[in-house]
């Protein structure tokens, strides 16, 4: 018996000895992962949660809390322009300014985590709520507070009424009739003659800017150091003082947020309008413009490559323009899956190459050119299949919401 | 021949101390009710059931529907009083069969829910019906004394130590794999993700435990019934199994299992292993000793009691070949996952997969693409993408939404890509083939793609995991 045990050991020692001696090495030309040649005890997951916290997200969220705050005086600069020669000058400069705001945002929505993900994501409701929006209901607010600019306060309004859609409804709409079933118009709307009607819409837009600055600062607060330091609750995950248990976990809220490319950028953004998805049009293989996401301001291709730039700054850790930090591709290549980091860099910047290459307006290509929408949807794909599958067992990371409940 | 059988039906009759079998039966009560209420309390009643628009179903089962999700809840806490009401003995039979029934629905309801150890939940919960455990140390002795006993037919343990021995072969059995002997996976990925676990976490992304927990885990699952058996070894065994089943609880979310492992264990104790506690405690309440009886307990006719036998003897047979099953099918089991349920098969692979359906209108030529997301939660859609059948009950579902929506007749397939223990992603669905004209049935499914054939990924060691660096310059920390 004791000779047998022997054996049994001697047996797992062999295999550990001949199976277990080098760090990978482990391709079979096949297309089997490949660990590279690099020493071990070069990668910190926590480190890397901590550049992400640090270098990545809070300055995506000041940045737009800036350039929410720059908006809101554009705005009141368009509004006392009304009626004279410089409107249509203040009127671009404040519609500018919603760029400005919205492509910062475009790079957050990839990262709602933290303050802006809280409560249902209330705060990202708030200065975001697409894709639940309506034209309507803004239009209303707007003679709401027009007839009563005193009682009226935007804080106790839904989202959809509220932030970055409701502004880009009001600034960038080019018709001044209201969006409304005709059957219950919003009140005294038709009676506005349409410079009031101009007036109106201002008047609402200011009063937004100004709930827009308020909500980006209140997150952005709820990152920095000197406010809700969420950024030391991500970047010392698993110590005292952190809610997250630990840099594993704090690198899984993190990808839980990447996922938004998959969601929402490929399928709703890129799949629902080029009728690649299933849409509210029932449109197959044509386009269906009304999925588009910031039609009325034609930015719906530049939010696609937004979010798409900022997911690679969080995979790679580094921010536009400068290179070095840790991030995900570093996870990866630590762990000895160099491949799978050099695939997904690469299918990443062909993604952002391929919706750069997208002609015009989002709106226009689809028309025009919808074989460059599809096959930026297929690089997006190239990316989001990666994710879902290798990325996720390597790094032993799981899907959004989907560790509920138990295994075996 | 007749007179072995004579000598195996006097052996499995004899009569046994019934204190072990109590315990067993009191402790499996518990630990169910308290896994139940768990459930409840978790709010995964409501997210299984009340917020899932599509649940996978069972081939032959497909007649199961869920409750609405306060019904569920209601179901819920009904089989926690009863998982309760069998450790108490009250209505025991009657308890057991119905907690067998619920317990056994709520599992079928969606694949997805599938775990081992509710399977095994629901195994024991049928043996408990057919073992007259109720009939000592139980309130229904108590209530109705003339149907006490002082004593159990032996069988009654042999049955239960077979049916867990089942389960630790078995999954010893399954670890017997190339990606769990020779390339320590999946517990390389799983231990990697861990470093953070307290104590031993900073050692748990090194290769060498990695293998050497493969290894354990094999030889434990493989040897420690053996190890229990054996009246010698026994407590060493029992120990080494709680620190084995602590450390699982530890490292992986696998709820119940290493509590109910834990205690089931306990059958292949002497029967009279909980004397000296009953006898400390009636000790401490002032009562005599209780002492258990050795007169056989009341017989069953003997055409009875050999169906009996019978029965059960056919029942350790349908367990011990069932879990083989995917012998019969071709290709690997955990690929294919033909054969892949039932069988024990207990944490032996990682799945992740990214699956897209294509929906295709004949009539137009033109085609759709749809997530599974659509149709499924999270939870679901992380189980589905692994496992090729539910991969294609999804599409036959879809089929029949689009035709009921009007949009039908349609074809679907399925582009899935799955990575299996690290490996690259592959197809693991035939992109050709319209699922939704593939029955679901038993057979080995054609339209499956073969698994890669090369070793897993190794995750490499990183030992500065729980280092935690101040980095002056975060953006240039290192490359």
């Amino acid at each position: 018996m004791t000779r047998a045990v022997h054996a049994i050991f001697a047996l797992a020692a062999f295999a550990a000895a001949g199976c277990g001696g080098d760090d990978g090495g482990n391709g079979d030309g096949d297309g089997t992962p490949q660990a590279d040649a690099r020493p071990p005890d070069t990668f910190d997951r926590q480190a890397m949660v901590a550049n992400l916290a640090e270098s990545v997200m809070l300055p995506t969220y000041e940045a737009f809390a800036s350039r929410a705050g720059e908006l809101g005086p554009a705005v009141d600069d368009y509004c006392a322009a009304l009626g004279g020669k410089g409107e249509a000058a203040a009127l671009a400069a404040a519609q500018d300014g919603w760029r400005a705001a919205m492509l910062e945002w475009q790079a957050a929505e990839i990262m709602i985590v933290g303050p802006a993900a809280m409560d249902g994501r209330a705060l990202r409701d708030l200065i975001y709520s697409w894709p639940v929006t309506s034209s309507c209901a803004v239009d209303r607010e707007v003679m709401e507070r027009h007839l009563d600019p005193d009682a009226y306060d935007i804080g106790s309004r839904l989202s959809n009424r509220r932030g970055l859609p409701a502004l880009e409804y009001v600034l960038f709409a080019a018709s001044l009739e209201h969006t409304c079933p005709k059957a219950s118009p919003p009140e005294g709307w038709d009676a506005l003659a349409e410079a009031d009607r101009r007036a109106a819409r201002c008047g609402f837009a200011q009063v937004a800017a100004a709930d827009l600055a308020e909500q980006a600062d209140a997150v952005a607060t709820g990152w920095r150091a000197d406010g809700g330091n969420y950024v030391a609750q991500l970047a010392g995950a698993g110590e005292s003082g952190s809610d997250i248990e630990s840099p594993q976990a704090a690198a899984n809220l993190i990808s839980d947020a990447m996922f938004y490319i998959d969601t929402e950028t490929k399928d709703m953004k890129l799949g629902e309008p080029a009728g690649i998805a299933d849409n509210s049009c029932g449109a197959v293989e044509e386009p269906c413009a009304d999925e588009l996401e910031s039609r009325v301001s034609a930015h719906s291709k530049e939010n696609v490559i937004r979010n798409l730039e900022a997911f690679r700054m969080l995979f790679t850790g580094d921010v536009t323009g400068a290179e070095g930090g840790l991030g995900f591709d570093d996870f990866l290549t630590g762990l000895g899956a160099s491949d799978v980091a050099e695939t997904m860099t690469g299918d990443i910047d062909a993604a952002i190459t391929a919706a750069g290459a997208i002609p015009g307006t989002l709106e226009e290509a689809l028309a025009a050119d919808r074989e460059s929408v599809t096959g930026a949807y297929a690089d997006v794909k190239a990316v989001t299949d990666t994710l879902k599958s290798q990325f996720l067992t390597v790094l032993g990371l799981d899907i959004p919401d989907g560790a509920a409940g138990d295994n075996d | 021949m007749r007179a072995g059988l004579r000598r195996a039906e006097t052996w499995l009759s004899r009569p046994i101390d019934p204190a072990g079998l109590v315990a067993f039966r009191v402790l499996f009560g518990l630990l169910m009710c308290a896994g139940l209420l768990r459930s409840v309390w978790s709010g995964w009643v409501g997210r299984f059931y009340g917020e899932r628009q599509f649940f996978f179903k069972y081939w032959g089962a497909s007649w199961i529907e869920p409750l609405p999700v306060e019904a569920m809840s209601a179901l819920y806490v009904g089989l926690a009083v009863l998982a309760l009401l069998v450790a108490l003995g009250l209505f025991y039979r009657t308890s057991a069969l119905l907690f067998f029934l619920g317990f056994t629905y709520v599992e079928l309801i969606d694949v997805t829910n599938y775990l081992n150890h509710y399977y095994l939940a629901s195994l024991i919960a049928l043996l408990l019906v057919f073992l007259p455990l109720g009939r000592v140390g139980s309130l229904d002795a108590r209530r109705r004394p003339g149907t006490r006993v002082t004593s159990l037919p032996a069988w009654c343990l042999y049955l239960l130590r077979f049916q867990i021995g089942v389960v630790y072969v078995y999954a010893g059995l399954a670890k017997l794999g190339g990606d769990w002997l020779l390339h320590a996976q999946p517990l390389n990925l799983w231990f990697t993700a861990r470093v953070g676990t307290p104590i031993i976490g900073p050692m748990l992304d090194q290769v060498w435990v990695a293998y050497a927990a493969s290894w354990a885990a094999f030889l434990f699952d493989t040897t420690i019934v053996m190890w229990l058996s054996w009246r010698r070894t026994r407590p060493f065994a029992y120990a080494l199994l709680l620190g084995f089943h602590f450390l699982t609880h530890v490292l992986f979310d696998i709820g119940m299992f290493p509590f109910l492992m834990s205690t089931a264990a306990l059958v292949f104790f002497s029967p009279s292993w909980p004397r000296p506690w009953i006898d400390r405690g009636r000790r401490l309440l002032g009562r005599a000793r209780a002492e258990w009886a050795e007169a056989p307990p009341p017989r069953l006719a003997p055409g009875w009691r050999r169906a009996g036998l019978g029965l059960a003897a056919c029942y350790c047979l349908f367990q011990a070949l069932f879990p083989l099953r995917h012998y019969f099918y071709p290709g690997n089991v955990l690929w294919d996952e033909q054969g892949m349920r039932w069988a024990w098969k207990v944490m032996v692979r990682e799945k992740h997969g990214s699956v897209t359906y294509r929906v295709r209108f004949p009539q137009s030529g033109k085609e759709l693409q749809v997530s599974p997301r659509r149709y499924l939660d999270p939870r679901q859609e992380r189980e589905m993408a692994g496992q090729p059948d539910l991969i294609a009950q999804l599409a036959r579902h879809m089929a029949r939404d689009f035709e009921r929506r009007g949009r039908g007749p349609v074809e679907v397939r399925a582009e899935a890509l799955v990575s299996l223990n690290g490996r690259r992603a592959r197809p693991m669905i035939d992109p050709a083939r319209d699922l939704a004209r593939q029955s679901d049935s038993l057979a080995p499914a054609d339209w499956i793609l073969p698994a890669p054939d090369g070793p897993p990924i190794r995750l490499r060691p990183n030992r500065g995991h729980d280092r935690r660096v101040h980095a002056p310059e975060p953006m240039t920390t290192s490359r």
